[in-house]
């Protein structure tokens, strides 16, 4: 009998449940291990891409409208954030302010930058009217150096859409979770 | 306003259009040939309130199809800066006028561009400052002919400290952000820049 037919056979009857029964100890360590290097594979990824941008994020969403009609909700930005390159006006920041986790992609607006290289900025994002001074800490008047999270260098749309689904709506995250450890336990390989 | 419209007429060459009191511009682009020999002028003209100053005109040729002419008051103040930590500080004011044809730039992925007029210059206590002036987004299908006269600068012109006052160097220079449909993000800067002079001292009446 053809492959597709006994797939769908197996499928309806759920004779693939037992074949996880059947699974002897080795078979299903190896499934174990089989799922811990795709989940290594993808950290490392993530890290070497770190690495090679300097960033600690790398890739972020666009959470906010402020950058209308550049980038919306749910854009995807690359980032870099080498200390070879300098920040100069009109490059569009990815930042965080103290005692805030979530980042803002704005862009620069002034820079005063001293002989030894230290830097302050002000920043401000297109769709404002007004430039960021309200955002900052209290007493706050200039971003620098250490609050860059990194500076957009590509943009891809819409894609982010699913990572802003799955922070709004939780139980999304975690069926779209258990979908994929289930495939990945189950899938024989 | 008889002062503008005369200043107008000169700049444009073309008396035959000009009419004293109003103006007549049937093609508001300037001409380039001109553009690139000519240099430095200075005329008297009449602001809002009536007060004769004095304006330097300078023209340049930013890229091969952007020109830019700068014509500028050139009045500063030192006043109170409630948004930065001392207590005054340089407020500049720049008017301009700027033409320029990005039909060029636009291609099949550019979604939209940035255009961003900075003012770059060095001070005592600041090797680089870098303020942004003015800055308009540009889609994709709106008109790529840009011919903007008597601009204020959009952002307050201040300084951080007391540097504008006899500067002899602030480079303005047009930039622009491609923001294509997806891909990198390039922030292209203008092949020509402008110098402008600030004054020695301050300006006590009203500039804009």
């Amino acid at each position: 009998m053809s492959f597709q037919k006994t797939l769908t056979r197996r499928m309806l009857s759920l004779d693939f449940l037992d074949d996880v029964r059947r699974m002897n100890k080795r078979q299903l360590y190896y499934q174990v291990l089989n799922f811990g290097m795709i989940v290594s594979s993808a950290l490392m990824i993530w890290k070497g891409l770190m690495v090679v941008t300097g960033s600690e994020s790398p890739i972020v969403v666009v959470l906010s409208g402020s950058m209308e009609p550049a980038f919306h909700r749910g854009d995807l930005l690359f980032l870099t954030n080498r200390v070879e390159d300098p920040i100069r006006v009109g490059e569009i920041v990815v930042f965080r302010i103290e005692g805030r986790e979530i980042p803002i992609v704005h862009r620069v607006l002034k820079i005063h930058e001293k002989e030894n290289g230290d830097i302050k900025f002000l920043t401000k994002g297109d769709n404002n009217a007004v430039d960021d001074r309200g955002l900052y800490k209290q007493g706050q008047h200039w971003l620098e150096k250490k609050d860059v999270v990194g500076r957009a260098r590509g943009f891809v749309p819409y894609i982010g859409i699913v990572t802003i689904l799955m922070n709004d709506y939780p139980k999304f995250k975690y069926a779209v979770l258990f979908l994929l450890g289930l495939f990945v336990l189950v899938h024989r390989e | 306003m008889e002062g503008g419209d005369e200043r107008y007429c000169e700049m444009e060459k073309r008396e035959k259009d000009c009419v004293k009191g109003r103006k007549t511009e049937k093609d508001g682009r300037l001409d380039r040939q001109k553009l690139e020999t000519e240099g430095q002028r200075n005329q008297t003209v009449r602001n809002a309130f009536g007060e004769r100053q004095e304006r330097e005109c300078q023209r340049g040729v930013l890229r091969k199809r952007v020109a830019v002419e700068t014509c500028y008051f050139y009045p500063r103040k030192n006043v109170d800066d409630f948004t930065g930590p001392r207590e005054r500080s340089d407020l500049g004011f720049i008017t301009f006028d700027l033409s320029a044809d990005l039909k060029p730039i636009f291609d099949w992925n550019v979604k939209q561009l940035f255009l961003y007029l900075s003012a770059e210059y060095a001070t005592k206590s600041n090797a680089l400052n870098q303020v942004v002036l003015w800055d308009k987004i540009v889609l994709r299908g709106e008109s790529t002919k840009l011919n903007l006269r008597d601009m204020k600068s959009k952002y307050f012109f201040f300084d951080d400290g007391n540097g504008l006052r006899a500067n002899k160097n602030i480079t303005l220079t047009l930039s622009w952000n491609v923001v294509p449909n997806a891909g990198i993000l390039p922030l292209v800067m203008g092949a020509g820049r402008m110098s402008v002079p600030f004054p020695e001292s301050y300006e006590t009446t009203k500039s804009y």
